[in-house]
């Protein structure tokens, strides 16, 4: 995972990138810039802004999660004795408790978190910080204006007790000054066996040596602090002011220049040792520190250590955390850079869960929040509603079905069963257990089922045969017809015969007569009565065209009459069929 | 009282994703329960308006049926089986003795025919067309599903041309689905 540590001061921001996990981590982007003064009519925001956002784009940062830090010089410390163990309990009553030790604040304008100290007798010796909400919404839009939203906001002063504790810098045993000289300001930190005891933010820093410098000189800030740093490559300036200084200054202006501010360079040394000893003296150690660990860029003064070492009488070295993780940064930047970085890599390293202190500033309305956690809320309101919806919908379904519809289908399916059970008599029983919506379809297909049968036992709904019979009363009706027409004549066989001829979708029937007939009296005479009786039945509607064969006509020598060769031909007998009577 | 989820409710932490958890599955179930309810209500809705037709339709079939019933009943008293009924339509319009011989076959696929071959019981005895023609009508108008499908008729003995006895060849056919 990768996280980003960042402290953030008005004009210079220290940014640490870190991968890996607890266990293993290194730093794998670095960056530490500080801004010129702004000009005239520019916003110092928007160029440290685009100065961090250049700096994330540069290391490939990731935008979340980012760790930051808030100066502790604008914060208050104070060792409270709660009477409380435990942190829950102490958490209830913190504010609360801490009031009283803050009078210069409304309570409701900060924000308290707590170090603890040690445990004794119920009671937890604790060190309060206080920090006000206002210093911590300019911080946080300061970090919104760089393009992030940091998941904490911690202490400068505890994050480099981090850094240093998680790198090793901290012997087991003794205790330790941990002396960061900043810019605008320097952070005290006594630490006893490992453990922080007391944290102080002196308003003293190379920007304060670099005003007097150019109050001593004349010179514009910027130019002072150039002039303050310029002895950091050369040998060690002593100025020796008991001896004749008058001379001195006639002889070189550079002399004096140097001495001016060595003086200042040996002035911000004493003052930084008298403040520790204040503070060494106030936290009343078991293990004075045995050794000073300097950071900052006050680390980049050569003289300074040597200087601190003499005025504290302890042994001082630079705090480089970088010199002791490892990581992909150039050696270069490491030296640079690595006494500068010690509260960024803190706070980068709290957001792997590597965290001594458990500091928080984030607290009440300035707490962090995801969008997820944003929407939260209105979400579980909208669900709410959304179920409270879905709820009454289900009722008033349940309502239209069950007072309205359901009623209705049941008198339905009574109506239905009455009829099915008095006048088809249909056993009706069994409708009882099947499911209502089902029981018109079952008395339907029952009802149905058995009207089908009946039709069947009766003959009905399928198409019968045609009629033979009917073709026989047909050519009778005929023949009676045209009577007098044909002469005197019998009939000597007449057969019948129905005959089914499959088409799609069922069957096509017609009857095919074969009619022998004699019709007496000679030749001459019989002919024309044989053509009328044929012409009659051709012309009949019943007859299918062209069916007709007529052989024709024939008399026998030793017979008076004359005989008709067998006819034949094709009767369609018109009306209904499926089993109605013709 | 510690309920559990009143912290969840107001918004504690972690305990408002247990929350909304904790609605949205019950927003699911409700949305289950509401598609239960909306597929019921839509069958019961949908099932009305078929369901009055279905009424008419089963009043209408049951008066067919209750008027069938008495046709078959009447059918019945006919002869149960086809045999029965021809001899006694035979006796009935004074023809006589007949001598049925039943057999089937399908003129087409779906479609069977029962076959009754009548002819006279006794050989010698010969039928005038109009005693012929009243026993075919009985067959064929007291029980529709029977028709005269083939009649074969030769004349008997021919002296004159008033003569008019036959001996006679009939079929009957009664037709039904196959399957059915």
């Amino acid at each position: 995972m990768r996280v980003v540590g960042i402290e953030l001061e008005p004009h210079a921001f220290r940014l640490v990138v870190l991968d890996g996990t607890a266990r293993r981590w290194k730093v794998v982007g670095l960056a530490s810039e500080t801004l010129p003064p702004a000009g005239e009519g520019e916003d110092p925001q928007a160029a440290l802004a685009a100065a961090v956002e250049n700096a994330f784009r540069r290391l490939k940062a990731p935008r979340d999660p980012v760790f930051a830090t808030v100066p502790s010089s604008e914060c208050v410390f104070r060792t409270l004795l709660l009477p409380f163990k435990g942190e829950e309990q102490i958490r209830k009553v913190l504010k609360f408790e801490s009031e009283g030790h803050l009078h210069h604040w409304n309570i409701d304008d900060i924000v308290v978190d707590y170090l603890s100290l040690g445990e004794a007798k119920g009671q937890t010796n604790a060190l309060v910080v206080a920090a006000p909400k206002e210093v911590l919404k300019r911080a946080l839009a300061t970090c919104e204006a760089c393009g992030f939203d940091p998941q904490t906001l911690d202490l400068d002063a505890t994050a480099l007790f981090n850094a240093a504790l998680q790198t090793g810098a901290l012997p087991a045993e003794g205790g330790v000054l941990l002396l960061h000289v900043g810019t605008r300001s320097s952070l005290l930190l006594l630490v006893e066996d490992r453990a922080l005891r007391h944290i102080r933010a002196v308003r003293a820093g190379l920007d304060s040596m670099s005003a007097a410098v150019a109050r001593d000189l004349g010179l514009d800030p910027e130019s002072a602090a150039r002039k303050a740093a310029e002895l950091e490559s050369g040998d060690e300036i002593v100025v020796d002011f008991e001896a004749d200084a008058r001379g001195d200054l006639e002889k070189s202006p550079r002399v004096l220049e140097q001495g001016l501010v060595a003086g200042r360079r040996e002035e911000l040394a004493v003052r930084l040792a008298h403040e520790v000893v204040r503070s060494t003296a106030g936290a009343a150690l078991q293990r004075p520190p045995s050794s000073v660990l300097l950071s900052g860029a006050g680390a980049a003064l050569a003289d300074l250590p040597v200087r601190l070492s003499t005025e504290l009488g302890l042994p001082v070295t630079v705090f480089n955390p970088l010199e002791r993780v490892e990581g992909p940064i150039p050696e270069n930047d490491v030296k640079a850079a690595g006494p500068l970085v010690p509260a960024a890599l803190g706070a980068a390293l709290k957001g792997i869960g590597l965290d001594a202190t458990r500091i928080e500033l984030r607290q009440e309305g300035l707490r962090f929040t995801r969008t997820f956690d944003r929407v939260k809320l209105p979400l579980l309101a909208a669900l709410s509603l959304l179920l409270v919806a879905l709820l009454l919908e289900n009722i008033y379904l349940y309502r239209k079905v069950h007072d309205r519809l359901e009623p209705s289908l049941r008198t339905l399916v009574e109506v239905a069963t009455g009829d099915a059970k008095n006048l088809a008599k249909i056993d009706t029983r069994p409708v009882e257990s099947i499911e209502l919506r089902k029981r018109l379809p079952y008395l339907k297909s029952q009802v149905e089922g058995k009207l089908k049968t009946l039709r069947e036992k009766l003959g009905q709904g399928v198409d019968q045969p045609m009629s033979a019979l009917e073709a026989w009363r047909l050519l009778f009706d005929k023949i009676a017809e045209v009577k007098d027409e044909i002469g005197r004549f019998s009939l000597d066989d007449l057969k019948f015969d129905t005959v089914p001829k499959p088409v799609r979708g069922g069957l096509e029937d017609h009857v095919e007569v074969t009619l022998s007939a004699t019709f007496y009296g000679s030749a001459e005479e019989a002919a024309p009565h044989y053509d009328r009786l044929m012409a009659a039945i051709e012309a009949a509607p019943w007859v299918a065209p062209a069916s007709l064969r007529r052989p024709g006509i024939k008399r026998p020598p030793d017979k008076e009459e004359s005989v008709a060769e067998p006819v034949k031909f094709s009767v369609i007998v018109p009306g209904p069929k499926g089993g109605e009577t013709p | 009282m510690n309920l559990p989820f009143a912290k969840a409710l107001t918004g504690e932490g972690d305990s408002l994703r247990t929350g909304i958890l904790a609605v949205a599955a019950l927003v699911l179930l409700a949305a289950g329960a509401l598609g239960f309810q909306w597929s019921r209500y839509a069958s019961y809705r949908d099932s009305l308006e078929p369901g009055k037709r279905s009424v008419a339709a089963i009043s209408a079939a049951a008066k067919q049926i209750k008027e069938l019933e008495d046709e078959v009943r009447e059918d019945d008293k006919l002869g149960r089986d086809d045999v029965t009924y021809i001899t006694q339509q035979a006796t009935a319009s004074n023809f006589g003795d007949v001598n049925p011989k039943q057999s089937t076959k399908s003129p087409a696929k779906g479609y069977k025919d029962t076959i009754f071959t009548i002819t006279a019981s006794e050989k010698e005895r010969n039928y005038y067309r109009q005693q012929l023609a009243t026993f075919f009508y009985y067959i064929e108008a007291k029980r529709s599903r029977m028709r005269v499908t083939a009649i074969d008729l030769r004349l008997a003995d021919k002296k004159k041309p008033e003569d008019d006895l036959w001996k006679f060849t009939a079929e009957f056919t009664s037709r039904t689905r196959e399957g059915d």
